[in-house]
């Protein structure tokens, strides 16, 4: 399977539809990185989105800097909260 | 070439609204309003999907939501980096969160279950390490104070379901893994407990008291599923992934969905349809990364809201839509 890769910012309603979900794979991530099928429905999508394609090395730095900050947020953290709240893990895109 | 009226024997219907019924499955007509081709093949969960929602106002983790469908929720209280005892309530329309009245004591992870015209809160943490047995009651206008829980609980924002005349909180926290309260529309009283040795979190959250379900784990994690028939819990089938805080949606004990929760590597999106006997992988949430999200609704027409993200501190304003209708409507899409 062929994936394409950008950045959007999620407005909300309509931003994914029921029916572009059933035509093409689409995931979020951190760092408003969005995966989605390489097909005419996954870069139309792209295009209503307003989405800033990046090449996979690209969306997959824009990640690993997004859970970097979170893992380093969450080593900052107290014991207690450390204790009930799971270290945040390193994210690999498709 | 051949026409359908030679292969069908019946020339295309002209309709004006889409067919909704499961006997409909299979028939192509023309849509007026559309001015399109449609046609209808089978829905249920299988065939459901997760949609965006309208954001909501206040970004928060550990909220609680009620309401029967994707259209009509309120979520209440939860936790935010300046609120840790949210008192905020927002209901919504199907496209858009609206602020409405307060309740009276703020806080984070109490149980919910209810419509959004009549519902019900309670338990949760109101200070650090400081759980309530306050009980309050929404009428559509305002919150009131009514007979609070027997044991003060925390995390209960899933695993709560029923009306304000008949509903069960299953209280969490340190060796509180398997109570259970009823609901009887004035007091709560302490009924049998699960038969798992662990804390189960999920709900069938808008279905009666009677026929509840509970699944998924909090610490520790596990796929545990219990149903209870109005006097005893009954293991059965176990979901297919072990997860904490799921969340569940469902109106009867044979039709319900289990989504997203924390498995042992993070957030995960995976959602599950019961069906009355077993659980089935069906088709994953949009957004990744999020846990300590509300849930409300039932099997075919359920949210995921809000929540906290992978960063300590940095809540999801996300909303997601469940939609499984019995039929699904295409349109035929032009050579």
């Amino acid at each position: 399977m062929e994936y394409k890769y950008c950045t959007a910012n999620n407005w909300g309603k309509n931003f994914f539809t029921h029916d572009e979900r059933s035509k093409f794979y689409l995931c979020g991530h951190p760092g408003n990185v969005w995966v989605t099928d390489n097909n005419i429905s996954g870069n139309q999508w792209i295009l209503k989105v307003s989405g800033v394609v990046k090449t996979k090395t690209e969306a997959q730095n824009i990640v690993d800097t997004e859970v970097t900050a979170s893992q380093n947020a969450w080593d900052a953290q107290s014991d207690d909260y450390k204790s009930v709240n799971l270290r945040p893990a390193n994210i690999t895109l498709p | 070439m051949a026409e359908y009226k030679g292969i069908k024997g019946f020339t295309v219907q002209t309709l004006t609204s889409d067919p909704t019924l499961p006997s409909t499955v299979g028939q192509v007509y023309y849509s007026s309003p559309a001015k399109a081709l449609k046609y209808v093949i089978p829905g249920g969960a299988s065939n459901g999907s997760w949609s965006a929602g309208g954001t909501v106002n206040t970004v928060r983790g550990l909220s609680s939501a009620t309401g029967a469908s994707s259209d009509s929720s309120i979520m209440a209280g939860g936790s935010d980096p300046s609120t840790p005892y949210v008192d905020h309530v927002e209901q919504y329309n199907g496209s858009s969160w609206t602020e409405i009245a307060e309740f009276n004591t703020g806080r984070n992870g109490m149980g919910s279950f209810g419509s959004v015209t009549a519902s019900l809160i309670t338990g949760g943490t109101v200070s650090l390490n400081t759980h309530t047995t306050a009980t309050e009651v929404w009428n559509g206008s305002s919150w009131t104070e009514v007979s609070e829980l027997n044991t003060a609980g925390m995390e209960m924002f899933l695993s709560c379901n029923g009306t304000t005349t008949a509903g069960l909180a299953s209280p969490r926290g340190p060796g509180l893994g398997t109570l259970v309260e009823s609901w009887d529309g004035s007091s709560w009283t302490e009924i049998a407990e699960t038969s798992s040795n662990v804390s189960l979190r999920g709900s069938t959250g808008n279905a009666p008291s009677s026929s509840t379900m509970l699944f998924g784990g909090g610490y520790p994690r596990t796929p545990n599923t219990e149903i209870w028939n109005g006097s005893s819990w009954t293991e059965v089938a176990n979901m297919n992934n072990t997860r904490a805080d799921c969340g569940g949606a469902g109106n009867s004990i044979s039709n319900a969905i289990a989504f997203g929760g924390r498995s042992a590597t993070g957030p995960t999106i995976f959602t599950e349809a019961w069906n009355g006997s077993a659980w089935t992988e069906v088709a994953d949430q949009g957004v990744a990364s999020r846990f300590y999200f509300s849930g409300s609704g039932s099997g075919p027409s359920a949210l995921k809201i809000s929540g906290y993200t992978a960063s300590p501190g940095a809540n999801s304003n996300a909303t997601e839509e469940w939609s499984a209708p019995d039929v699904i409507i295409k349109t035929v899409e032009p050579a």
